[in-house]
């Protein structure tokens, strides 16, 4: 079960292996447990240096950078809404599980641009985004080679969410 | 005080646009051009100050020119340590807490006060080049030069060059009201040797660490001749310099990635396949100096992004087409 757990959380299961899956993982403290823990896992891997102190701060940002790819497409999310809906439990679990783990409150990240936005806050962003995503993160890091920008670029860069959790299972 | 600036840079552009004449247009030209050629020809070590809305940060800059060939180091010396190597095109790029150092063969990476491309002329298509007034600069006495946009594709540029050695000091970018867009100044700099070639070395302690490359830096050269993607209509005067395919992480497929030009700054594409999971996405963001919009086209993503108006991203994007082979 370990393995599947892990396997979702690198994007490997199909969709319905993984809906099962997360439909087992709401009735089962253990395996919720297992989720969150691999996350933090993850994160002390790629975060090794500010997890001791600082990791709230860390968190913060992090969690301000991920969902800022933009908003979904309207017409497309109604044949998506019951999976978003397990999606939401399972990552709204995990958030929890780490705020509680380092004491900080969630950030909400106002969306920019057109007016088609629809979630209001990082975790309804999160749960949209069943894994974190960092499509934008790898393009700002790979435009750098071509732009003027600062020696950290973007502050909204983190190289560490290039790493998908992989090397954080056990 | 921040009224005061706007009004200080609101009457630097006015009246030099009343007065230029021809021979003040070939006065700046003259200037772009050893802004160009000082950078990669001076030896020059100093502190210079990179800020973007709330964002600053501090880089320390080492650049020494060894029998012709150009080397370079600049380290950050707040947030994450980072260093950045070069020897002539060959950028390596350390960062130490991720133990990631990305690598870039023949890189086209503007690094502060490099920024200016080689063939100077070609910007005055796009752009109207002025002299500005005198400022002083971490104590040099410097010329003011300005390059205001023809179009509404692309910000206005504030260059400081020293009087003397012809090396850019400060580089603002203003928007079309007038206000700040990201800003290069060095606080410290000596211009001029001797620089002990040692201290371009990357940090010492870090040698113990065991280092691994970025996926990103890994470019899949192999499939250049399938590339299959255009930008049909590009705002004036932004020119394609690079194609390729990259390998991201999370993906089976590479992503194709393009990069426009200008000649000042640059614009990125990228197109993938929309994958099952996630829905397609539609729209604009503005990540800190660099707007992004995002569309998709015939079952692809495609994103473009760079340090320019969101018009300019806006057309690019809207203009990506499959070239029909």
């Amino acid at each position: 079960m370990s393995e599947r757990i892990s396997a979702l959380m690198d994007g490997e299961l199909e969709d319905d292996d993984a809906f099962g899956l997360l439909a087992n993982a709401n009735g089962q403290g253990r395996l919720r447990d297992s989720w969150a823990t691999y996350h933090l896992i993850g994160d002390a891997l790629r975060q090794m240096p500010n997890l001791a102190h600082g990791m709230g701060a860390d968190f913060h940002a992090r969690l301000a950078a991920e969902p800022t790819i933009l908003v979904p497409r309207r017409g497309n999310t109604r044949s998506h809404t019951r999976k978003w809906l397990a999606w939401s439990a399972a990552a709204a679990a995990a958030v929890m599980a780490v705020a509680l783990v380092i004491g900080t409150l969630i950030p909400s990240v106002g969306y920019l641009g057109n007016g088609m936005t629809a979630p209001g806050n990082a975790v309804v962003a999160s749960a949209d985004n069943p894994q974190p995503d960092d499509t934008l993160n790898s393009y700002l890091l790979a435009h750098q080679e071509y732009s003027a920008s600062g020696v950290q670029g973007s502050p909204y860069v983190m190289r560490a969410a290039f790493d998908s959790g992989r090397d954080a299972a056990p | 005080m921040k009224r005061i600036a706007w009004s200080f840079i609101f009457l630097a552009f006015l009246p030099a646009a009343v007065r230029a004449d021809s021979g003040q247009r070939d006065e700046a030209l003259g200037w772009l051009e050893k802004i160009a050629a000082a950078a990669h020809r001076l030896d020059y070590s100093g502190t210079y100050v990179y800020q973007h809305g709330n964002h600053v940060e501090t880089s320390r800059i080492i650049h020494y020119v060894d029998g012709g060939r150009e080397r370079e180091k600049v380290e950050a010396l707040d947030g994450p340590p980072r260093e950045i190597i070069r020897n002539d095109r060959e950028v390596l790029c350390y960062s130490p807490e991720e133990r990631v150092v990305t690598v870039e063969k023949r890189s086209a990476r503007r690094i502060f006060p490099g920024l200016l491309p080689k063939a100077v002329s070609r910007l005055t298509a796009y752009y109207t080049v002025k002299l500005g007034g005198r400022e002083r600069v971490a104590g040099y006495p410097c010329q003011a030069v300005l390059l205001e946009p023809k179009d509404a594709f692309r910000y206005g540029h504030k260059l400081l060059v020293d009087m003397s050695s012809g090396l850019l000091l400060k580089a603002s970018k203003f928007d079309d009201k007038g206000e700040l867009v990201d800003q290069f100044a060095f606080t410290q700099v000596h211009i001029g040797g001797p620089i002990d070639p040692s201290r371009l070395a990357p940090n010492p302690s870090w040698k113990k660490l065991t280092w691994r490359a970025d996926p990103v830096s890994a470019n899949d050269e192999g499939q250049h001749d399938a590339f299959g993607w255009a930008v049909t209509d590009p705002p004036p005067g932004f020119d394609k310099v690079a194609e390729m395919w990259r390998k991201l992480p999370g993906r089976k497929t590479p992503v194709a990635h393009l990069v426009y030009s200008d000649g000042l700054v640059a614009v990125s594409v990228f197109i993938e396949p929309l994958r099952g999971k996630r829905p397609p996405v539609e729209g604009f963001s503005n990540q800190g100096v660099i707007n992004v919009y995002a569309k998709p086209v015939s079952g692809y993503q495609v994103t473009a992004l760079g340090e320019v108006p969101a018009a300019t991203v806006m057309q690019i994007a809207n203009s990506v087409t499959r070239e029909s082979k």
